[in-house]
């Protein structure tokens, strides 16, 4: 059942999320030469809410992006419509996310921009998907038109 | 049902005979997972009428309803197996399953047409579609050698 499958493949997850973004912010401190946790809505909370907070929304992101992978396995779905349902899922828990740990500056500009790159990211995805789709139909093709 | 072996030591092959006072979906069922798909003739119904197909003349296999039919250029006749049976027997020849409810015969398919949302469909010579699931592409390509 895919339901299952996609808990199982969200578990599997969770450690790629926390490896992905402990990766990320010690590149980001590295640069700054001091451990840097970006308290954008939060302040007033000392370094190790921030810290555990981090933590917990890397755990629900790789969660989540594991989990949905899934959607493409449904054959009922055009792969649009799996692409489409894909992005909503995952930019709906990422932005949240972001902005609660402060990965995001929250200006209008700044979450433009944000969305934008994710947007581009499912774009060149979907581009790079569909012809590859493409030329395997092509290449059948041909070789049906052989047998004519 | 009673099952008898006989020796006969003339015969050059086994042949296997099915004696009944009637023709049961049991009994159709049994016969086709005897015989091999080479050259054996499918049988399927109509409005209660037995009709016998030649596999040359089956577009495809799909399921509606929990049956199995076979589409074929004059009617659809309902099979009395099911589709995993079917692709068991027809291993190995030019019937590929497409989908979880198809199964195509490719020397009845034209070309393949993808849609700008990235659905595969299957044309026959004569116009027919069928819904392909991208996962069973990869059986397509095998059986063609590519």
């Amino acid at each position: 059942m895919l339901f299952k499958k996609s808990i199982l493949r969200g578990f599997l997850g969770i450690p790629i999320g926390v490896f992905i973004s402990t990766t990320i912010s010690i590149i980001y401190s590295l640069a700054f030469g001091e451990i840097m946790a970006i308290p954008y809505g939060m302040e007033n909370s000392n370094s190790l809410t921030v810290y555990i907070a981090q933590y917990f929304v890397s755990i629900i992101i790789g969660f989540v992006f594991s989990a949905s992978s899934v959607i493409f396995e449904i054959d009922e779905w055009s792969l649009l419509k799996q692409t489409v349902v894909h992005f909503f899922i995952t930019t709906l828990v990422f932005f949240p996310c972001s902005i609660k740990v402060g990965w995001i500056d929250v200006n209008p500009m700044s979450i433009l921009i944000y969305i934008g790159v994710f947007i581009f990211i499912y774009l060149l995805a979907w581009i790079s998907i569909y012809f590859t789709w493409k030329s395997k139909i092509k290449k059948l093709n041909n070789k049906l038109e052989e047998r004519q | 049902m009673n099952v008898e072996i006989i020796i006969k030591s003339e015969l050059k092959e086994p042949q296997v005979v099915i004696y009944t006072n009637e023709v049961t979906d049991e009994i159709q069922n049994i016969a086709h997972r005897i015989s091999s798909s080479q050259n054996k003739v499918l049988t399927g119904t109509k409005n209660k009428k037995v009709f016998l197909i030649k596999n040359e003349d089956i577009y495809c296999f799909y399921s509606e309803n929990q049956k199995i039919y076979a589409k074929t250029d004059k009617d659809n006749l309902e099979v009395k197996l099911r589709l995993y049976e079917i692709e068991k027997i027809y291993e190995g020849t030019s019937f590929i399953r497409i989908s979880k409810s198809c199964i195509v015969n490719i020397d009845k398919v034209k070309s393949l047409d993808i849609s700008y949302a990235g659905t595969i469909e299957i044309i026959f010579k004569n116009g027919y579609r069928e819904f392909v699931s991208r996962r069973f592409i990869s059986k397509i390509k095998k059986y063609l050698g590519i």
